[in-house]
């Protein structure tokens, strides 16, 4: 890493970048550039969504602990690729059945 | 007042690195949503702390400092006396300590930081072992449970297994008090937003999965934060200057294996430990309900 002068902004480690910057919630690190790393690669399954059958009720966005549901201006949850774990909880907690867990890389909106 | 419908939008808990699943990271991801910017979070060794400072990176969205783990309670008012003396009164100081740093060793300090009465909330998100350093029974580790140090399932020689923070926190005549779980987020996100106006200290004991910890589905976190209190195992309690009230007074409860069921950690329970562990709760149902009567002057 190099050194950043203390009155440069702070600058992206090349191992922090992530690759869909746009796929972060909005949030003070979002704004100073300081990054944690991508938990890509910590799942095997990840959620596959029905806008269809959504109701837009944003269950999935509350219970996410990895803050990995992203909610559209219309209400449509979105999956960022560097936060979900898989861990299931938005699919086991959605009350309209729309989401289910698929294999990781799959297209989260059919 | 926010509830789920209008939880604010930012993020101040991402990145981290806790287990998929975790009740603790959920515990704190929502409650700085409802606190914001202006916030100084202390977070003693343990799992939160472990997971959201990574150097040279940072999960933390707000200045946040990793307490020694005996000292949440010292570190909390100190940085709340701090506060004062440079004149700064719109920042909120909150703590996020597992339940050994709580029950166990950091009793002291957080005896001593209700006493001096700072503004400042303690919040216990409770995986009922020590955690971060692998599964070790704690003084909140409830009867029956498997950790690594009770392979066989804690058997206490006691009815009272749990140590119980509600009662020593309104002990000290703190003006607010509560327990929460993970599985009532209203309720949950309510009791924050009381706990944070209050002037002095006040004190939330969360219910919080460990799907590591417990041997239970990542995905049953909020299944569980329900059940446990559908089957009358964590009361929903709120003390409020010196009142308490049930949040939740079910006249019948869930059967206990709706809870029990999905954690290997129960899995040695036998039918006989099941109506111990029942006759346990409507112990503490009747002490509980003696109690509201108590403060309530009938
Ligand atoms: C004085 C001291 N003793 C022991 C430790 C080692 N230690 C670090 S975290 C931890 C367990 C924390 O358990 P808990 O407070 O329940 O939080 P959890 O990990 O479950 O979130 C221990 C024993 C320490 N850091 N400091
Ligand atoms: S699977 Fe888990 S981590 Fe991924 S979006 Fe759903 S709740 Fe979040
Ligand atoms: S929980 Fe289900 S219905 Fe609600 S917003 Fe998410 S996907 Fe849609
Ligand atoms: S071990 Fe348990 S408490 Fe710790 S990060 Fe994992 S799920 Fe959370």
């Amino acid at each position: 890493m190099t050194d950043t002068p203390p009155d440069q902004p702070c600058q992206l480690a090349p191992f922090a970048r992530s690759r869909q910057i746009d796929d972060w919630p909005p949030s003070p690190q979002r704004n100073s550039g300081a990054l944690a790393t991508s938990n890509r690669g910590w799942r095997i399954r990840w959620p596959v969504l029905d806008l269809a059958t959504c109701s837009r009720c944003g269950l999935c966005f509350l219970y996410c602990p990895d803050a990995a549901i992203l909610l559209s201006q219309e209400g449509y949850p979105t999956v960022a690729d560097d936060w979900c774990k898989g861990c299931g909880l938005c699919a086991a907690e959605c009350p309209k059945d729309s989401i289910r867990m698929g294999e990781d890389g799959e297209d989260t909106q059919p | 007042m926010i509830t789920i419908k209008n939880l604010p939008e930012p993020e101040y808990f991402v990145g981290h690195k806790a287990c998929g699943g975790c009740g603790g990271s959920l515990v704190v991801r929502w409650t700085l949503k409802v606190l914001g910017e202006r916030c100084i979070a202390v977070i003693p060794a343990g799992c939160m702390s472990a997971v959201g400072f990574i150097y040279p990176q940072m999960a933390l969205g707000v200045n946040a400092m990793i307490a020694p783990f005996a000292a949440t309670g010292a570190v909390l008012s100190g940085v709340a006396r701090g506060l004062k003396a440079r004149g700064i009164e719109d920042v909120t100081v909150v703590g996020f300590a597992g339940d050994g740093a709580t029950a166990d060793i950091g009793l002291q300090a957080l005896s001593g930081a209700f006493d001096r009465r700072e503004r400042m909330l303690y919040i216990c998100y409770d995986n009922e072992a020590y955690m971060n350093t692998g599964i070790q029974k704690s003084g909140a580790t409830p009867f029956g449970a498997r950790t690594t140090t009770s392979p066989g399932g804690y058997r206490p020689e006691t009815d009272a297994p749990k140590k119980d923070l509600i009662r020593i926190a309104a002990a000290h005549g703190i003006p607010y008090a509560a327990t929460a779980s993970v599985g009532y987020a209203n309720d949950f996100l309510k009791k924050v937003q009381k706990a944070a106006q209050v002037e002095g200290p006040s004190f939330l004991h969360v219910f919080a999965p460990c799907p590591t910890g417990w041997g239970c589905d990542a995905d049953s976190t909020v299944r569980l934060g329900k059940s446990v209190v559908d089957t009358g195992l964590w009361p929903l309690v709120e003390w409020e200057n010196g009142a308490v009230r049930l949040n939740r007074n079910p006249a019948r409860f869930a059967p206990l294996e709706t809870y029990t069921g999905e954690q290997a950690r129960f899995r040695r329970l036998t039918a006989a430990d099941l109506a111990d562990l029942e006759a346990t709760r409507d112990r503490q149902w009747r002490a509980l309900r003696a109690w509201v009567r108590e403060s309530a002057g009938m």
